[in-house]
């Protein structure tokens, strides 16, 4: 039986929300914890309550601790999308990596989606990271987003109505592309410089070599968006998975990416 | 007026039900607000609107409450075993979690989407002062999620029980099953608020059929709104009227 316990952790102002997985018997985390990353706009559950199916798939296997967390802006935590920047965002994985460190946990592993792993492998260089897990990682800002006018904050609805009265549907792909769902993002305002932040730009591509980390990526190699992972190079493990799309929307591929992970865990260690 | 926001657990049968409560500092809650999410929805739900909504009602005075059904978001179960009938027992769990700590005040249901089937299945038990359907659905949908594409049923290997998938999803057989017969709506008297969107054409049968069974409904359109009242105007305009109606049924009923 896993053990799941709700918190708050107050980061500045704000108050984000945390819930931890957990076995009875792990005092007071396990050794090894894996901290899931949700994508921009989505919350700790993520679509499917995919983030929470392999969050149980770890634990249950006996692998490690989980830890699931809203930004701010996003889920339960307080704020809104349009208060959250790339900055503010990664503080708030900083505070949760401290809140961790303080209670004396020894190795971390990083679960990210969409644009979550375009935030950890901002700092993943800084931090005493262990492995990354990128789920359809988001790295680069499509054009069509990078070029919504930046002057105020924009309603998603409106601005999905424009593109397709113009006959595009080019900002549906493109929240998709960072792993945003339209329909959970669309009642929201954000604010377009979000997509302007330098660590966007192609030059500030993160060097994967560099981190001496293992990173092992999943993706959908029937997506377009998923072909491109050549920045990669060859330091990484990539992992196809067919059938579910960019979001691995079946069942199945939940269960697959959360024994996959497992077994990465099990034969390093 | 300034809120406060905690975390609970309710135990049912050795499943642990999470949620969360919004109250108001300071003072007895107006009323007890308790929401059913949607099919596949948890207590977060689309864009947000279930923390909004709470957020709002606890701003104004009234306790609500949001939690995971069984085999949703963080609640133990398992997804395909989380049916209507299943989901009405989760209501009435967490409605005495709440009625006991706050005794004598008027408790008002509240379903969106596929969560109003449970609503209108469970008010006779607990006789809320009113109820609010969101975009109500009482009636079975037999697509998977994916246009044009019904897959086969399979065996879960778990428990052996008929399921298939939807999208990230097991669906259980059981749950079309119930929801294939007509609902068993006992809100007979229980002031009723429907909300629906404009544009959204899949709760037409659903409100037809509340309106042709006497219940008392009051009925507010959304315009240019879908199912899930996909704009930030939609939104706030669904919240603010939900709130304003909610407001006038629990001050008629405190007397």
């Amino acid at each position: 039986m896993i053990s799941i316990s709700q918190h708050w952790i107050v980061n500045a102002s704000d108050r984000l929300a945390l819930v931890l997985f957990d076995l009875p018997d792990a005092k007071p985390l396990s050794n090894q914890v894996f901290v899931f990353l949700h994508a921009w706009s989505n919350w700790k559950d993520e679509r499917d309550y995919a983030h929470v199916k392999i969050a149980r798939k770890i634990v249950d296997n006996g692998t490690g601790s989980c830890v699931l967390f809203d930004y701010r802006g996003h889920g339960e935590s307080t704020g809104s999308l349009a208060d959250a920047s790339f900055d503010s965002i990664v503080e708030d994985i900083d505070c949760v990596i401290k809140w961790l460190e303080n209670k004396q946990v020894k190795k971390i592993n990083l679960v990210c989606s969409g644009l979550g792993a375009r935030f950890a492998l901002s700092f993943a260089h800084l931090m005493s990271i262990d492995s990354l897990f990128l789920l359809s990682p988001a790295i680069l800002i499509p054009s069509s987003l990078s070029a919504i006018e930046t002057s105020n904050l924009q309603a998603v609805s409106d601005l999905l109505e424009k593109d397709l009265n113009h006959d595009h549907a080019n900002l549906r792909k493109a929240f998709y592309k960072i792993g945003a769902l339209p329909d959970h993002l669309s009642a929201e305002y954000i604010d377009p410089s979000f997509f302007h932040h330098p660590q966007f730009l192609s030059e500030n591509l993160p060097d994967i070599a560099s981190l001496n980390k293992r990173v092992v990526v999943f993706y959908d190699p029937e997506q377009d968006s998923q072909k491109s992972l050549s920045w990669l190079g060859s330091h990484t493990t990539l992992i196809p998975l067919v059938g579910g799309g960019p979001m691995f929307r079946h069942p199945d591929l939940l269960v697959q990416i959360g024994e996959k992970i497992c077994k990465c865990c099990e034969m390093k260690s | 007026m300034s809120s406060s926001e905690e975390f609970f657990d309710v135990s049912l049968d050795n499943i642990i039900l999470r949620g969360v409560s919004h109250f108001p500092d300071n003072i007895k809650p107006k009323g007890i607000v308790i929401s059913s999410h949607g099919y596949n929805g948890e207590r977060v739900d689309t864009h947000r609107m279930l923390v909004k909504n709470s957020r709002n009602l606890a701003a104004h005075g009234f306790l609500s409450v949001r939690f995971d059904h069984q085999g949703c978001g963080l609640s133990d179960g398992d997804f395909w075993t989380s049916t209507p009938k299943i989901r009405e027992r989760d209501v009435i769990a967490v409605t005495d979690f709440c009625a006991n700590r706050y005794k004598d005040s008027p408790i008002i249901l509240h379903g969106f989407s596929d969560g109003c089937r449970v609503i209108a299945g469970v008010a006779s038990s607990i006789r809320p002062c009113a109820i609010v359907l969101w975009s109500p659905i009482l009636f079975a949908f037999s697509s998977s999620g994916e246009p044009g594409a019904i897959p086969p049923w399979e065996r879960h290997p778990l428990d052996r029980s008929f399921v298939r998938p939807f999208l990230g999803h097991w669906m259980g057989a059981q749950y079309l099953r119930e929801t294939s017969k007509s609902p068993d709506l006992e809100i007979d008297g229980i002031p009723t608020l429907v909300v629906r969107g404009a544009y959204d054409v899949d709760v037409n049968s659903s409100i037809d059929y509340l309106l042709a069974n006497n219940t008392v409904v009051d009925l507010i359109e959304i315009p240019k709104a879908g199912h899930v009242y996909a704009s930030p105007l939609a939104e706030q305009s669904v919240i603010e009227q939900t709130r304003t109606w909610i407001e006038s049924k629990a001050t008629r009923s405190l007397g």
